[in-house]
């Protein structure tokens, strides 16, 4: 996904971001993941890797 | 002692025909309990989903690892910890000090294939940090001074092996 957009606003990204000093696309994309998916199940995912891990052990 | 070999399979044979004759509608065998990728053998664990799960945490760090730290690596390190004091115990209840220094043996070095299976390389040596304290050092003097099998009998009997362990 941040790939397609990537590619998509590549024109934006190579001028007006660099001239506006905005963040990259890439870390843009990366960072709005994080707040929209990754807090939200950060803690789930947590514990079921943990619970893996002491079924592993 | 050979009449019960012939009576096993006459009886099998006997004992089906009914059942076939009755219609059963079961004509597979059971499946089996667990699909392999659920299986507790060890490597059973979908290493290559939790290496993934892993990469999210360093991927969303964007270069910083603060919060693949803060997220996994420091409840890990609490989970291990409680693990194996509780091991500890049990091993320290059950087995002789060669015995106790051979599972923590092995143990330090399952946890260490275990970062390089799913994990990133900077918990390696936290990781075993926390394994060697608590399965070692914590009961270091507990270890040493045991009557029957302790340094001072690995030593009277010569036990090479044993204490190229410590």
């Amino acid at each position: 996904m941040n790939k397609w957009m990537h590619r998509f606003f590549m024109y934006l990204d190579r001028y007006h971001v660099q001239h506006h000093a905005l963040p990259k696309l890439k870390e843009a994309g990366t960072a709005a993941f994080k707040r929209a998916v990754f807090d939200a199940v950060q803690a789930d995912v947590t514990g079921a890797m943990l619970e893996a891990v002491d079924r592993d052990r | 002692m050979s009449a019960v070999p012939r009576l096993g399979p006459g009886a099998t044979v006997s004992g089906r025909a009914p059942a076939a004759a009755s219609g059963h509608p079961t004509s597979r065998p059971p499946s089996p309990p667990f699909p392999p990728h659920l299986r507790r053998d060890g490597h059973g664990e979908d290493a290559g989903l939790l290496k993934r799960c892993t990469d999210v945490f360093v991927t969303v760090g964007q270069g910083s690892l603060t919060v693949y730290a803060s997220g996994l690596e420091a409840p890990l390190l609490a989970a291990t910890r409680a693990y194996y004091k509780r091991k500890s115990q049990d091993w320290l209840a059950a087995l002789s000090t060669p015995d106790y220094l051979s599972r923590a043996e092995r143990a330090l070095v399952a946890e260490a294939q275990r970062v390089e299976r799913y994990l990133h390389e900077c918990t390696e040596s936290p990781l075993l940090a926390v394994v060697e304290q608590e399965l070692l050092t914590a009961h270091a003097s507990a270890l040493l001074d045991r009557e029957g099998s302790g340094l001072t009998d690995m030593l009277k009997h010569d036990r090479g092996a044993d204490l190229a362990r410590l």
